[in-house]
């Protein structure tokens, strides 16, 4: 008789002494658990729900200013560099690490109406004001060099400058006001003068990669394209109503992003602007200012409702809403250049930073933290279809005034739904929704 | 300065050649690294043909299939674009990776399966277990033990998950748990009421205790932690541990859950099944499966009040029921002397033995191993769940009368509660040899079972969940995808009915009469109804398909003398 039981050395499976890890003895060859799939339902669960508990966006204030910051931009190069305009002329630069001002400007007397920085080697900063002054300065390194008060250069202007933006690889800028004007540094006239009509232009952007191109929205509610080796501007449409502002993608350099009067940001493709590629809904306000990530795949928008909203690139509802107490409206919106911040200037004189990614741990972790965070991002996206997860991932808490004037914005979008159906049901003609936030249908050529 | 001296041994110092002239070396130069041309001779076959040490080693089709989840029927050519095609190809390249290295990991399992073989024709079923005990090593022959316990017997046991402890329950109330293979007592106690059934909790720190007309719940020092009078006369209990679910069978025929991480009574609903004293649950969904006197088999979950399945599963009344750790073996033994086996997956009876008469309690081991009690005696059957069983494994007679019978899991043990006390018995090639330590751990310390039991109830699933197919969870909704798209097309297709307007042209005086008008009116109206009505029913037949086809198909199946009682449409 030849028999054999199951004899195991306990040994093999016992640490040797107290300071050793225990041995983790696997059988490759077993079933496979039959929870598995419900586990890891109950995993995902739990990681969504820990997500949101610890979503704590608000990371410092930089406070300072003597009135509502209107601006707000970063250094080309050094990614620690942010400066921050407000609404007295004064610019401030700050150390965004360290959270403290590194300099204090007062560039304009009124209002300062733009800022830029070359991007060439980032040491000239230009800067227009309501004053009808164009202002070249020296970039603050440390704050304590000699004559940063003084401007390298000023011009005097002939128009009020509401907005300025320089030429990729260049430290040549264009201005916009009642015309748009191409210049290059230490001259005292620009190089070119594109005049677009009777309207005030308030915001033009040159694109971060093609040197000659620009975008540029004016009062009359229209966007245009413009090309400096051409004389009149590219393409020109017009929307129902009024864009604030705009902003290249850095990555996809033909795509754009307007912040509208109508609650809603828009993103462009400039081959095809008889409608826009993306509309961005959830504000409930005017949206003011707007800025993509430096990846391109996420844009983040202020708001008069107080509020700041991050989208995907691709998506027509926020992932995220960031509000507090005291801010009020939020007159500018800047990414920072690690695309791990976000940051908002607001009307009551203070710029706040926000993480990008609300639940995110700053700082270092260890690999085991790192791989169980990872593990758990992986099985949220896993199940993020399942209803309870959805439900409790895409839940935020926001204001009564803008939890309110969303239900009553989602009523008359349904009903405006709701009567489309109805006409296409009868055979009647219906416009689609996103076809409707466009004046001009074509594009004027 | 003292400089050291370095001496090599005889051994570490290799051939030493003598000087070599400039020409020898150049020779030895171009001798070095012969350039290769093309085309290049592979290094790797070569190595391959005369190698006795392949890189990799062969695996057999067997072990890559049983770790293939379904990624072979997995067709990248199916994409519509491109791109899609070829990450799909990547991604089917990974986990056929994944496959092949967890089939070659297979040879790290260090431990190999028990086995019982004998010679000259000799048949296994005349080997007793103190042949058994002779003939293995010192401490598996401390595995076979008896415990005589006659006042307090029969006895019902439960074993822990990682199989390291064993509860005992007397039915005149004598109740004790001990780690079995180092034989510590935790406690030892006697409750001075019937004992009817005994379960661990999710540790051997706490245990169910059903007594005479209450659940109690006992903890290792045998302190009495809770008393339920809901669970009201239970005869059987069972422990959903990923659910943390206390299932009690009651003698009024109801059902309850408890569920012991937070205290409550989550579902109790009455089966209206009589008294439920055979009950097990499958390990692999957590139903509960439930024998009653009819015969019949009941699946239940918490979610529903009646039984998800019934099969008749005897002719007579059901005595034990049991399933496998898969899921996918049920084995069933019943008054009408048969001992069943299933496919608990199609609810189809696979084998049936006869056996005896008197057969009782059923179990199963890890490796499928089968045993029945039948009065006094156990047998044990290898293979039943293949059909080729003709004699029993292992027989073994004990002193009193078998109340339960419960396979240790990770050991070639079986436990036996009688009478007369305890047996346990070896039962060779019964248990899985080797332990998965992140599932169950036998060498359990306490401060990883602290831990275990602070993931294990983070990762409680909810008991709503429980359902035949614990994988649904993962698949695609389809179902209720195709209602909402059937939901859509309807209210495409719909259209109001627009009234028919018809005004019957006015005559003069005298002309026609007022009873004329109306029903001129009437006809004009029917007609444009009817025409419309035909519109709508074309168009629906484009959208939908005709009914009709389908209706056809019903109607051309063969004929059953019982269709002229059907309704005709």
């Amino acid at each position: 008789m030849k028999v054999k039981v199951i004899s195991r050395n306990p040994d093999d499976y016992q640490r040797e002494t107290k300071a050793d890890l225990h041995k983790l003895v696997r059988n490759y060859n077993s079933e496979r658990d039959a929870f598995q799939a419900q586990t890891e339902y109950v995993r995902a669960l739990n990681a969504t729900k820990l997500e949101r508990v610890f979503a704590k966006p608000f990371v410092a204030s930089l406070d300072g200013h003597n009135d509502g910051v209107s601006i707000l931009s970063k250094h080309p190069f050094r990614s620690s560099t942010i400066f921050s305009g407000a609404r007295d002329g004064q610019i401030k630069v700050w150390n965004l690490p360290r959270r403290e001002c590194i300099s204090t400007i007062q560039t304009h007397r009124g209002l300062v109406n733009g800022l830029s920085v070359d991007n060439v080697d980032g040491e000239q900063m230009v800067t227009v004001g309501s004053d009808s002054q164009l202002k070249m300065w020296k970039v603050p390194v440390t704050g304590k060099e000699a004559n940063l008060d003084e401007p390298m250069h000023s011009i005097p202007l002939n128009e009020v400058a509401h907005s300025i933006s320089h030429v990729a690889n260049s430290t040549d800028f264009v201005t916009s006001g009642d015309t748009v004007n191409v210049w290059k540094p230490w001259r005292d006239s620009p190089i070119r003068t594109y005049n677009l009509g009777v309207n005030t232009i308030h915001c033009v952007r040159a694109n971060p990669i093609e040197e000659a191109v620009m975008v540029g929205v004016t009062t009359d509610r229209s966007i245009f394209l413009l090309d400096t080796r051409q004389k009149s501007p590219l393409k020109k449409v017009t929307m129902k109503l009024r864009p604030n502002m705009v902003i290249w993608n850095p990555m996809e350099a033909f795509v754009f992003a307007v912040a509208n009067d109508d609650y809603n940001a828009y993103s462009f493709d400039m081959r095809n602007l008889v409608n826009p590629r993306r509309i961005h809904y959830g504000h409930t306000m005017a949206v003011v200012d707007i800025d993509y990530s430096p990846t391109g795949r996420e844009l983040c928008t202020g708001s008069f409702d107080r509020s700041v909203r991050i989208y995907g690139v691709d998506s027509a509802t926020s992932r995220e809403v960031y509000h507090t107490k005291r801010m009020q409206q939020v007159l500018s919106v800047l990414w920072s250049a690690d695309s791990k911040f976000v940051l908002s200037g607001s009307n009551e004189m203070n710029v706040r930073v926000w993480k990008a990614h609300a639940a995110e741990k700053l700082g270092p972790m260890t690999k085991r933290e790192e791989s169980a965070l990872q593990y758990s991002e992986k099985l949220r996206e896993q199940f993020k279809e399942h209803p309870e997860i959805r439900r409790i991932q895409r839940h935020r808490h926001v204001p009564g005034s803008i939890y309110n004037q969303t239900k009553e914005l989602r009523t008359i979008r349904e009903a405006k739904e709701k009567k489309a159906e109805r006409r296409i049901k009868y055979n009647k003609e219906a416009v689609p929704e996103r076809d409707t936030h466009m004046v001009a249908t074509k594009e004027e050529e | 300065m003292k400089t050291e001296v370095i001496s090599f041994k005889a051994e570490d110092a290799g051939d030493v050649k003598s000087v070599m002239s400039l020409g020898e070396r150049k020779h030895l130069k171009t001798e070095q690294k012969p350039i290769q041309t093309f085309p290049f001779k592979s290094k790797h076959k070569k190595k391959e043909e005369g190698d006795r040490y392949p890189k990799e080693l062969p695996i057999s089709d067997a072990a890559v299939k049983r770790h293939d989840a379904g990624i072979k029927d997995f067709d990248p050519e199916q994409m519509r674009t491109q791109l899609a095609k070829k990450r799909a190809e990547k991604t089917k390249r990974k986990y056929e990776d994944r496959v092949t290295a967890t089939a070659r990991a297979e040879i790290l399992n260090e431990e190999t399966s028990g086995f019982l073989e004998t010679e000259n024709g000799n048949l296994t079923r005349n080997v007793t277990q103190r042949e058994i005990v002779e003939s293995v090593d010192l401490a598996s022959a401390t595995k076979h033990f008896d415990l005589h316990l006659e006042q307090f017997g029969p006895y019902h046991i439960d074993y822990t998950d990682n199989g390291r402890h064993l509860l005992l329950g007397g039915k005149r109330g004598h109740i004790a748990a001990f780690d079995w293979q180092t034989k510590k007592l935790h406690t030892e106690n006697n409750v001075m009421e019937a004992v009817r059934d005994v379960k661990f909790l999710h540790t051997e720190n706490m245990f169910a205790v059903s007594q005479k007309n209450y659940l109690y719940i006992y903890d290792n020092v045998g302190t009495e932690l809770h008393c339920l009078k809901n669970f009201n006369q239970v005869l059987q209990l069972e422990f959903l541990p990923k659910h943390f679910l206390l299932v009690g069978s009651g003698r009024n025929s109801w059902l309850h859950y408890l569920d012991v991480s937070i205290g409550q009574i989550v579902v109790e609903f009455p089966t209206k099944q009589g008294a439920l004293d055979v009950m097990c649950q499958n390990p692999a969904n957590a139903i509960i499966h439930t024998g009653h006197s009819d015969g019949t088999v009941s699946l239940w979950s918490p979610s529903s009040k009646e039984p998800l399945v019934r099969m008749l599963a005897h002719t007579g009344v059901l005595k034990g029921i049991a399933v496998d750790q898969s899921g996918t073996y049920m084995a069933t033994t019943g008054l009408d002397r048969k001992c069943r086996i299933w496919d608990v997956r199609m609810y189809r009876q696979l084998h049936a033995y006869t056996i005896s008469p008197l057969l009782g309690r059923v179990a199963i081991s890890d490796q499928k191993v089968i045993a029945c009690a039948v009065g006094n005696t156990v047998q044990t059957f290898k293979d039943m769940h293949l059909g080729v069983c003709s004699e029993p494994y292992l027989v073994h007679r004990c002193s009193g009368v078998i109340s339960d019978l419960k396979f240790v899991p990770f050991e070639d043990v079986l436990g036996v509660g009688h009478a007369n006390g305890f047996t346990s018995l070896i039962i060779p090639g019964s248990g899985e040899a080797n332990v998965d330590l992140i599932r169950a751990n036998p060498y359990e310390t306490k401060k990883q079972r602290k831990e275990r039991e602070v993931k294990q109830l983070l990762e409680k699933i909810p008991h709503d969940m429980i359902c035949l197919d614990p994988d649904e969870i993962a698949r695609v909704d389809t179902e209720s995808l195709e209602k909402a798209e059937e939901e859509r097309k309807k209210s495409l297709l719909h259209v109001n009915k627009p009234a028919i307007k018809f005004t019957p042209r006015h005559k003069m005086k005298g002309k026609g009469s007022a009873l004329n008008k109306a029903r001129r009116k009437e006809i004009v109206t029917q007609l444009r109804r009817t025409e419309r009505n035909e519109e709508v029913k074309a168009a629906e037949k484009e959208f939908f398909g005709s009914g009709d086809a389908k209706r056809a198909r019903e109607d051309d199946g063969p004929k059953h003398v019982l269709d002229r009682f059907k309704i005709k449409r």
